[in-house]
């Protein structure tokens, strides 16, 4: 019995994955059987390292042979074990922390009534619940009679993810129009959105930046059950903590933004922050520094004269070091009047605006055979005139005008939509700093072949290193005032961790030492096996010194004095002709006997017939 | 008796497997309108991809010489767009056009027909098709939509694999055949591998020197047919080992292996009659790391010094490591893997080596039994036709230099 069980088990998932190689109805089964292989197998990692600790302390305890080397295996084994299990040293998962967002814990089934949102629908056919997308299973339900589905209801509100997910799983207009209408019934409401959001995977309520009295009455009016109501209470205390932290060097422009001043408080050197500082608060407080915009050439001269008469000078050899064409080029490369004429003119062009599931429903059902999913846009295009293009091209080369007030006076010379507004601050926005152009400079500057003085340095990275201060302080007031929601949740060979140095500088370079071994050994059995005492010997030998020579540039040259009419016997040809015919061939041979070998053993285990792997044949 | 039971738990086991993905397949069927042919419009004909598992429909339009012309010739001069829709009036999408075709449209020049496969289908959703064409000046028309839904159904039998499984029911039913007859006490030759004959040398060489046997069954897990190739071959060589009371040792790298080690070296000992020689420590696990394992085994041998060293399973880049410190230390070497590339390394570096298919054959030869022996034979069927194959298409491939093809034949 005990050799029949694992025969037999062996067999039934051996002939379950065979049939379910040619029969599609059963595929599941076969990726059922090999999971079961893979939660056998990280079982049998337990074991393994127990049988290890077990070995390896017998070993020193007996004082055998090689003791210490067994030692050396269980501390190093228990290190790796710990910081791999604890994760020690590794950040949480970015993505998994919402930075900006407090959580408070609330299950779907402890939301309040108000929070049951339902839409009345007529939907026939065949919907069925396993093809829900994972974001929704908890939240969405519906009541179905013999005509199809009659109501879907939501707990909670839907996210936008959430609604396209629901809208892409059936692309039936009716299902679509459906889910629409329940999303706009189930959506946060207008006073609370963009602060307050339900995460049904987290189980919990969360609220960005601070939650002010006001939001909470808002969400206690909701009604609700005693969970949610300490949810609530929960989120108020979590984001009105309070953070301080004393400052170097503050950017002089910081202004701290009007939508966050309750929050953020700047006194002296010292920022008091109330509840987490959010993505939004930490863009605007890194923006603080000027970028970088079109230079005319007075500038540019005046620039890199400036760079000259410093301690070391710039070169300017044309056939050799030239630091001082490379910083001019360097200096005019930035953006320019016409780039973002062309990109606000792109902007200002009305697009066709798609349909709603809705629309295009109540067109069907009117009659229309042949939808289109895009209605015309609802108004003319929009482009510069000619005061405002000229107005552009005479104020981004002036390097006393404001470019943050180019949208209010454009707006002043012309038609300016939301659109183009928009489009101006995105394009103003990725427009790199001025530190981190001198940066590029300096480096391109010193890759030259040239020099800079330590004169030169501090001029060019000033700004640099002021801008990497303040970012490091904001980061810091990040981290500080955020709350931890999975600590274990960071990748454990997250570069920089203690486990991805022992694996980096430890695993790596001892494994690539034992590999490099190989060309030691590979040297010491050619020797051995070329040794020609014998017919076939001698046969493998002049093979190897044909492929050799026809794998290096010698036998090339040797054999060019080969006439074309006999190129084929040409080293390189010969040894092309030796490894893609008579190598090919062997190696076929031998593959072919190999996978009826394995039929043959895969056939006897499946039958018992061969038992030995399992001890002897008998039970 | 115990045999013919266990043939027949399998057989059953098999025949009920078989005969529900039967039945699962007729259920997915039964609750589907039948797959009809256009009806609306006679030039698009959507039907079943037979044979397949349920997620392809065929899609053929009719074409009129015009249109056919414009779409296909060389100087295309139109654009024909099959969209998809799943419901009928609704939002059609886009999933193939023509020119260009990259493969995926079939045409059928004679009757003025393209076809296309369409994959990636769900059985449980119902599929509108519309096909339009866009002339080079003019109007995009609608050629062709279908207004009874098609879906795709799901055959019992995954047809694109009937190769597959004839050469599997061929050779498994030759293997099983063999195995029958050898039963009924038909006398079978097996010719000797020097490599097998070997074992019994090597085990009383390392008695006599008082030194151990070092198995090794490769580093892959028990999921690979080559490391219970290996574990067949040490219940031979622990049986052999435990008379000569030498002692085996059988590092490994998979967990699962060491398990099923020591029960191979528990019923080899047992068999041997020393069930009080049989020590678990014997088989233990060291890392699944490929080169930790090399250094932890490369330098057991070193302290250790085994007058006898078998490799036996699947073996990558360590295979030369392995042999070659096996050879520094004097120890009599037995190597054999499937692994193509590695056996150049083992043939330089052993004294014998099992190449590819004398592995998987060691079991039925160091055995003996006729069953097992049967199975050997089974596989010489395989060879025999895959000769045959080959001699075939070697011809064919020789005869169509000189320009006759077998398509001359019909």
């Amino acid at each position: 019995m005990k050799r029949t069980v694992p025969l037999l088990i062996a067999a039934c998932c051996g002939i379950v994955l065979i049939i379910t190689a040619f029969v599609p109805s059963l595929v599941s089964w076969g990726e059922t059987a090999t999971v079961w292989f893979d939660i056998l197998a990280a079982i049998a990692f337990v074991l393994g390292g127990g049988n290890l600790i077990k070995i390896h302390l017998k070993k020193v305890s007996d004082r055998n042979a090689g003791w210490a080397y067994s030692m050396i295996t269980i501390v190093t084994f228990l290190f790796t074990l710990f910081i791999g299990m604890v994760k020690w040293g590794v950040p949480p998962a970015e993505d998994q922390e919402y930075f900006g967002d407090t959580f408070a814990s609330v299950s779907v089934d402890e939301l309040p009534e108000s929070l049951s949102f339902t839409e009345p629908v007529k939907l026939s056919g065949i919907y069925d619940r396993d093809n829900l997308p994972d974001s929704v299973k908890r939240q969405l339900s519906w009541e179905q009679n013999e005509e199809g589905i009659t109501s879907l209801s939501f707990r909670g509100w839907m996210q936008e993810g959430q609604k396209e997910e629901l809208l892409e799983i059936h692309q039936n207009l009716q299902w679509q129009a459906a889910v629409e209408l329940l999303a706009e019934k189930s959506s946060v409401p207008e006073s609370l959105q963009g602060k307050i959001a339900y995460y049904a995977n987290h189980q919990a309520i969360s609220v960005t930046g601070v939650l002010t009295e006001d939001l909470q009455e808002q969400l206690l009016a909701l009604g609700g059950t005693p969970a949610w109501i300490d949810a609530v209470s929960m989120l108020a205390e979590k984001s009105n903590q309070q953070s301080t932290l004393e400052l170097r060097d503050i950017p002089p422009a910081l202004q701290i933004p009007e939508e966050s001043a309750e929050s953020l408080k700047l006194q002296g050197n010292t920022i008091a922050l109330t509840g987490p500082l959010t993505p939004a608060m930490s863009k605007e407080l890194l923006d603080v520094f000027p970028r970088v915009r079109p230079m005319s050439t007075d500038s540019i001269n005046k620039y890199v004269a400036q760079l000259e008469n410093m301690e070391g000078g710039l070169t300017n050899d044309p056939d050799g070091s030239d630091q001082k064409s490379v910083l001019t080029a360097m200096l005019g490369m930035s953006w320019n009047a016409d780039q973002l004429i062309v990109l606000l003119d792109e902007a200002g062009k009305s697009l066709p605006i798609k349909k709603t599931a809705c629309e295009l429903l109540a067109e069907k059902q009117s009659g229309v055979h042949e939808l289109k999913t895009m209605k015309p846009a609802s108004g003319p295009d929009v482009v510069l005139n000619e005061e405002q293009q000229s107005f552009l091209r005479e104020k981004v080369v002036d390097p006393d005008y404001n470019l943050n007030n180019l949208g209010v006076d454009l707006k002043e010379k012309g038609t300016w939509i939301a659109s183009q507004e928009s489009a101006l601050q995105k394009f103003l926005g990725q427009a790199s700093t001025i530190g981190a152009r001198n940066k590029l400079i300096c480096l391109s500057l010193t890759n030259d072949g040239g020099g800079l003085s330590d004169e030169q340095f501090a001029f060019l990275l000033a700004p640099y290193r002021a801008e990497h201060l303040w970012n490091q302080q904001v980061h810091g007031l990040l981290v500080m005032s955020h709350e931890v929601k999975y600590p274990w949740s960071g990748a454990y060979l997250v570069s920089g961790s203690p486990f991805w140095f022992t694996y980096e500088y430890a695993f790596k370079p001892l494994t690539a030492t034992m590999f490099s071994l190989l060309a030691f050994y590979v040297a010491s059995a050619a020797f051995r096996a070329f040794r020609a005492k014998n017919f076939e010997a001698f046969l493998l030998l002049g093979t190897a010194f044909i492929i050799l020579l026809g794998r290096t540039f010698a036998g090339e040259w040797l054999s060019s004095l080969v006439p074309d009419y006999l190129a084929a016997l040409r080293v390189e040809n010969i040894t092309s002709f030796v490894m893609t015919v008579v190598n090919t061939a062997g190696n076929r041979a031998i593959m072919i006997g190999i996978s009826l070998g394995i039929v043959s053993t895969s056939l006897k285990i499946l039958l018992g017939v061969d038992r030995t792997y399992l001890g002897s044949g008998e039970d | 008796m115990k045999q013919f039971q266990f043939n027949t738990i399998i057989l059953a086991v098999g025949a009920v497997l078989l005969l529900t993905g039967l039945v699962s397949a007729e259920d997915s069927s039964a609750t589907k309108k039948p797959i009809q042919p256009q009806a609306e419009q006679a030039d698009l004909t959507i039907q079943d991809h037979s044979w397949d598992g349920g997620d392809e429909l065929d899609i053929r339009v009719k074409l009129s010489p015009e249109v056919f012309d414009s779409v296909t010739g060389d100087q295309a001069s139109g654009e024909l767009t099959l969209l998809q829709a799943e419901e009928f009036g609704g939002v059609y999408k886009q999933i193939s056009k023509l020119p260009p075709n990259d493969g995926s449209w079939e045409l059928d020049a004679e009757n003025h027909a393209v076809s296309i496969q369409i994959g990636d289908l769900n059985r449980e959703t119902e599929y509108f098709y519309r096909v339009y064409w866009q002339p080079q000046e003019g109007e995009k028309q609608l050629l062709a939509e279908n207004t009874v839904a098609n879906s795709p159904e799901r055959q019992w039998f995954s047809g694109e694999k009937w190769k597959l499984a004839l050469v599997g029911i061929l050779i498994c039913g030759s293997v099983i055949f063999f195995i029958e007859i050898a039963k009924r006490g038909w006398k079978l030759k097996v010719r000797r591998i020097a490599g097998l004959e070997a074992v019994d040398e090597a085990v009383g060489r390392a008695t006599e020197m008082g030194r151990s046997v070092l198995f090794v069954p490769g580093i892959q897990d028990m999921n690979d047919i080559q490391t219970i190739a290996g574990l067949n071959i040490l219940s031979h060589v622990a049986k052999t080992a435990a008379e000569y009371d030498a002692k085996v040792e059988v590092p490994t790298s998979r967990a699962l292996v060491m398990t099923a080690a020591r029960d191979t070296l528990q019923g080899a000992f047992m068999a041997a009659g020393r069930p009080d020689a049989y020590n678990p420590d014997l088989a233990y696990y060291v890392t699944d790391e490929q080169f930790g394992y090399v250094a932890y085994v490369a330098g057991t041998m070193v302290r250790e010094k085994p007058a006898a060293c078998f490799y036996l399973g699947a073996f990558f880049a360590e295979s030369l490591i392995l042999a070659e410190t096996g050879n520094s230390i004097g120890a009599i070497q037995v190597a054999g893997t499937a692994q193509p590339s590695q056996l150049p390394f083992f043939v330089a570096a052993c004294d014998y080596t099992l190449i590819g298919e004398e592995l998987f054959a060691a079991s039925a030869y160091l055995s003996g039994s006729p069953e097992e022996l049967g199975s050997l034979k089974g596989q010489d069927v395989g060879k025999i036709i895959v000769a045959v194959w080959l001699l075939a298409g070697c011809a064919i491939a020789t005869l169509s230099v000189w320009g006759i093809s077998l398509e001359m034949w019909y």
